[in-house]
């Protein structure tokens, strides 16, 4: 039986490749207030592009990742540009136009996925290795703990990013008060653009570290981003701490559902979790109040 | 004329309704010209057109002798063209400093030294300077209008469009708010102001347009009372 | 009378198909689509008439199927146990994953229910016993009535006889108060509850209702494919819902039939489509989610009504529109009689208001400072006070929107303070809005009507069968309006499309809404502003006329002229402070306020407009 402190580390791991995820969602709707479903087809052929490059072309693993951050980019960005950009002219988030067409991006993308690579998981390795270390008793592959450093910089760095920088500024603006952003001199479609941009290219850099540990498949998109979407609910949205915690506590949950009751008990126990988020506390348990109660 | 602005038979309205009319007006810089009229003749609408958000259904609006009718919201921002709408519209949920910081976005690239304009907004506006990192949305009424002026002013407009700044604002902060407006025109920047009243542009406008049902239907040139 | 005999006749006709047409192959189709059309409709209705946005079908219909399979097995195939029990089942199921998400907006519960159906395999594989686990169940007994077993062919008759009568169901209830109350929700929330209807109470009983085709549709793929796994109930189908919705289009009742219809004749012809079904499926969304909003019933309406609009004729009724004659106002006083008879027979009457100590600040500012206040029933009182005085944070106070820091409110002795405005609405607070907020599509006396919902409560079951409950209430609801209208002088445009008023009727159109709600106090926003002459004239004989009736009135103005016309007593408001009070002379000759309100210039001086004319 594996050990509590092995689970503990895999549990983080696989909470980091949710936070990652809760990232790229989290930027998009800061900047536009849309929920992203077509994320899952995004996370789908970025994966599946992992393989080939990795695994079929042999392409090295540093050429794969630029190929993979500027072609998701580039995927994300023709998104914005002819899927929801004619939308925003429109009533903006306010109108549900947005969920349609981002739910049939996500499955036009996944159904292409599935006729050009079939239903089958591939996997893909990750080149620091397979020797597990050992840290705290508990034994951590190489990929995992290079995962969970990631998330935790990239929660930083969004942070930052935000608060800090001009552009995130812009960004932030943009999503309190779009005309007003507009009248003091904020590229506000330019923001819009940019956010699927670097959230397009965060899935590709992150594809080659995530997909070791959650294989290439046309499935993983689905339950990755209602995990990621859990991540976020529990820890509030807007609050890229809250997103930080709330992944590490949807990832240990499934890890030791998992372990102890089986693999199936995870995915329920997280959505007992967020329907009693949803329920109790709204906003998220370090909610940054950018939910609008009804 | 250098960075005046002129609006020639402007039309413009919400869900195929006119709500303006052949409006026609300009202001030069260093003028300080006033809209008035009751509530829904049409003023916010204008200024409204003009700043680039509602679209032009019939005329133009032209700046510094170009016509930027097709330019969008922030493009005009970028030009010089500064709109401060109604309500004391800011970003309340972040500091006064970043408030300010994000008005230089309109600042022209090739003058964007960010640091000396905050320092130039700061030494205009002590008040601000004293509540740097305050969020914006715990300020009085009063000082909540004047970060959504000076977040105009930093990014050095050439014109100003003001709706309705002294709405809900105690007498003294009336006072400083049309301080800042005449010292805005005296150092040569074109202020178009709005309010329901007229006699509260007594003395301060120097020209003053009635709005009524979406027309201009008069035009006073009183000029100020006191220089 | 004789469309429901000609519907019926038609429906049997089309149940009677699999005997007619003897075609095994295009029952196959027919029935498929009508299952589809179920699982389509229940999308439509609560995507197009509560805006909310639930991609959970799947998987509640998965739960009542494997439910029924369940009886079907353990306890009896009789369809009136198995049937019920998948429905109760898709109930269940639904209120569990709704409501927390319900109260949220409207995306988190597409999100929460898309959860649902990726964890359906999840629950599967774990109850084995129950659900067969990943093999699913077989062999399930056919369905039987009155111990009769229903073959194919029976099984088609049920489905079609099932779906007309459903769709004859949701066309009562959508027409019913029930709709409008649902039109008046997607116009405004804050308007739903200035009635007195709570916003989540509704959402909830439109979502519930489309649960049921849910598990209608459960128990009838059961019946049919006598086997159920997890399977069928899986990713493409949510999004072959959601295309087929979004290709009939939301908002009709038709819409549901036309998208199942195209997706069945279309993409599901060929067997290389299952592969290919997600991908197509997504493009379709895609393509008819940017070119038509609507869907295809959208865009039949939308050209219907340019049409119809082209000839002048009102989209609503299809009526030529006219301009009517005006009927000529009685005097104050008998219009006074007329509405105080009104309030007297709904057993409603003015109360006083007592308003004591009341303090509220926003961040660092203070927008109430201590007022105090009262409304006699009877009387007209008039607050004033320049932009941001608080006229309109006390208001809110008052109708329930904010919460006073300090300070008490009551209405004729009971406390107000800290109650939502829904239930203060309920208890006879009534308010007019600035800009005056009325759903489009409806015509005026359903405009003023539906503040009777709350009033006179109907439930959902007579609305969805006509019953005679529903007549009467209808016919109530009628008479209340009409009465109210004609307190407004408004009889002549009963019947026309109201968002299409001018200003000043929709003005008058919200103070006979408010009369309609048989209130103990009424509140009026500002309500001559950007209004004519003549429009204010008649908005004051009413405000006299509630007045007269011995209502409670706070009329919240900018123009003096108004308040000199009508008040009896005002209060005057100073950067949230009380700094005057008392009758109108009296007000307009206090140095406090002439200064403060008046800007320095006394208002009989600057006056533009004599007293005479429209305030005389």
């Amino acid at each position: 039986m594996t050990s509590i402190m092995t689970t503990f580390w895999s549990g983080l791991a696989v909470g980091s490749t949710y936070i990652l995820v809760a990232l790229q969602f989290d930027l998009i709707y800061t900047a536009t207030r849309i929920f992203n479903f077509g994320q899952t087809g995004l996370l789908v052929i970025s994966s599946l592009m992992s393989y080939v490059l990795l695994v079929q072309l042999q392409v090295s693993w540093i050429l794969s990742v630029l190929i993979l951050t500027v072609g998701v980019a580039g995927l994300s960005v023709a998104q914005e540009y002819f899927t929801i950009r004619p939308l925003m002219k429109h009533g903006g988030a306010d109108s549900h136009g947005w969920v349609l067409t981002t739910l049939g991006v996500g499955s036009a993308l996944q159904g292409t996925a599935l006729l050009i690579w079939g239903p089958d998981p591939r996997t893909v390795p990750f080149p620091g290795g397979i020797d597990p270390l050992t840290i705290l008793n508990g034994r951590v592959l190489p990929v995992e703990l290079t995962v969970i450093i990631l998330a935790i910089i990239a929660t930083v760095g969004m942070r930052l990013f935000l608060t800090r920088s001009r552009m995130g500024l812009a960004t932030l603006a943009t999503a309190a008060d779009r005309d007003l952003a507009m009248l003091r001199g904020v590229n506000v479609a330019g923001v819009s653009m940019a956010s699927f941009a670097v959230s397009g290219a965060l899935v590709g850099v992150t594809t080659a570290i995530v997909v070791p540990i959650t294989f290439a498949s046309v499935d993983m998109g689905q339950q990755l981003i209602m995990f990621a979407f859990s991540a976020i609910a529990i820890g509030g949205f807007g609050n890229q701490a809250g997103t930080l915690f709330g992944g590490f506590v949807v990832g240990l949950v499934q890890a030791y559902c998992s372990l102890f009751i089986g693999p199936d008990a995870g995915p329920i126990a997280i959505m007992i979790m967020l329907l009693a988020v949803l329920l109790l506390r709204p906003a998220g348990l370090f909610g940054a109040s950018s939910t609008r109660a009804i | 004329m250098r960075n005046t602005l002129a609006v020639e038979g402007l039309c413009a309205g919400y869900d195929d309704l006119l709500a303006i009319r052949d409006v026609t007006f300009t202001v030069a810089p260093g003028e300080i010209v006033a809209i008035v009229g009751r509530n829904g003749v049409g003023k916010t609408t204008t200024v409204n057109t003009v700043a680039g958000i509602l679209p032009i259904v019939r005329g133009s609006v032209h700046f510094n002798g170009a016509d930027i009718g097709k330019l969008q919201a922030f493009q005009r921002a970028r030009l010089g063209i500064a709109v401060v709408p109604e309500g004391r519209r800011i970003f309340r949920a972040m500091s006064v400093e970043d408030n300010l910081l994000l008005g230089t976005q309109a600042l022209d690239p090739s003058r964007r030294n960010v640091r000396d304009s905050l320092t130039d907004i700061y030494r205009g506006f002590e008040l601000l300077a004293e509540r740097k990192s305050v969020l914006a949305g715990s300020l009085s009424g009063g000082q909540q209008q004047l970060l959504a002026i000076a977040q105009a002013l930093i990014a050095r407009p050439a014109i100003v469009l003001a709706d309705e700044p002294t709405a809900g604002l105690s007498p003294s902060a009336i006072t400083s708010v049309f301080e800042v407006i005449r010292g805005l025109a005296a150092s040569g920047i074109g202020v178009l102001i709005v309010e329901e009243r007229m006699e509260h542009m007594t003395g301060i406008a120097d020209r003053t347009l009635t709005f009524d049902h979406g027309r201009i239907i008069s035009e006073s040139h009183e000029g100020p009372l006191i220089s | 009378m004789w469309r429901i005999i000609i519907t019926a006749i038609a429906v049997l006709f089309v149940a009677a198909l699999p005997w007619i047409l003897a075609s095994p192959h295009w029952i196959g189709q027919f029935s498929e689509m009508a299952f589809i059309a179920f699982l389509i409709g229940s999308i439509n209705l609560s995507r197009g008439y509560a805006g909310q946005l639930s991609l959970g079908q799947a998987a509640i219909c998965a739960v009542a199927a494997y439910t029924v399979a369940f009886f079907s097995i353990h306890v009896s195939s009789s369809v009136f146990v198995t049937m019920p029990a998948g429905v109760i089942a898709a109930l269940l199921v639904g209120a569990i994953i709704g409501i927390p998400a319900l109260r949220l907006n409207s995306w988190t519960l597409a999100s929460a229910t898309f959860f649902a159906v990726i964890v359906l395999p999840n629950v599967v594989n774990l109850t084995p016993a129950i659900t067969g686990g990943i093999n699913g169940l077989s062999g399930i007994p056919a369905p039987s009535l009155f111990g009769w077993s229903l073959d194919q062919n029976w099984i088609f008759f049920l489905t079609i006889v099932l779906f007309a009568l459903w769709t004859w169901g949701i066309t009562n209830f959508v027409h019913s108060r029930h709709g409008d109350a649902l039109k008046t929700m997607r116009k405004s929330e804050l308007l739903t509850r200035s009635i007195g209807i709570s916003n989540f109470q509704l959402k909830l009983m439109v979502y519930l209702l489309a649960s049921i085709p849910i598990g209608i549709a459960g128990a009838l793929f059961i019946y049919r494919f006598q086997f159920v796994s997890a399977s069928p109930f899986s990713f493409p189908l949510v999004v072959g819902v959601m295309a087929g919705s979004q290709l009939g289009g939301a908002m009709s009742p038709w819409g549901a039939l036309v998208g199942a219809v195209i997706l069945q004749l279309g993409p599901a012809q060929s067997s290389e489509f299952r592969q290919a079904s997600l991908l197509i499926y997504g493009i379709l969304m895609l393509v008819v989610g940017l070119a038509l909003p609507n869907g295809l019933t959208g865009v039949a309406e939308n050209w219907y009504r340019k049409v119809r609009a082209h000839k002048n004729v009102d989209t609503v009724n299809d009526v030529p529109q006219t301009t009517p004659t005006r009927i000529p106002l009685p005097n104050d006083a008998a219009v006074g009689a007329y509405v105080a008879e009104l309030f007297a027979t709904r057993g409603r009457k003015g109360e006083k208001l007592e308003v004591r100590g009341v303090s509220k600040a926003f961040g660092g500012v203070r927008a109430l400072d201590d007022v105090s206040l009262d409304a006699e029933p009877g009387r007209i009182t008039g607050l004033i006070g320049a932009n941001g005085s608080g006229k309109t944070t006390l208001l809110n106070i008052i109708s329930g929107y904010l919460i006073a820091e300090d300070g008490k409110v009551s209405l004729g002795g009971e406390p107000l303070k800290g109650k939502s405005p829904t239930v203060l609405a309920r208890a006879g607070v009534r308010r007019t809005f600035q800009t005056p907020i009325i759903p489009e599509t409806m015509t005026t006396t359903e405009a003023v009507a539906i503040a009777r919902y709350e009033l006179e409560p109907l439930g959902i079951i007579p609305a969805v069968l006509q019953s005679a409950k529903f007549r009467q209430v209808a016919a109530a609801d009628r008479e209340a309006a009409l009465e109210a209208l004609g307190a407004c002088d408004l009889d002549a445009y009963a019947d026309r499309e109201a968002s299409s008023l001018p200003l000043g009727l929709r003005r008058l159109v919200e103070v006979a809404r408010v009369i309609a709600g048989a209130p103990r106090i009424v509140l009026l926003d500002e309500p001559a502003a950007g209004l004519e002459e003549r429009e204010i004239a008649d908005l004051l004989n009413v405000v006299r006329a509630l007045r007269n009736a011995g209502m409670t009135v706070i009329l919240i103005e900018h123009n003096f002229n108004v308040i000199r016309a009508v008040a009896d007593v005002v209060y005057v408001l100073d950067r949230g402070r009380l700094i005057a009070q008392g009758e109108v002379d009296q007000i307009a000759t206090d140095p406090a306020v002439i200064e403060s309100y008046f800007g320095g210039h006394a208002p009989i001086a600057t006056t533009s407009a004599p007293l005479t004319g429209p305030y005389a």
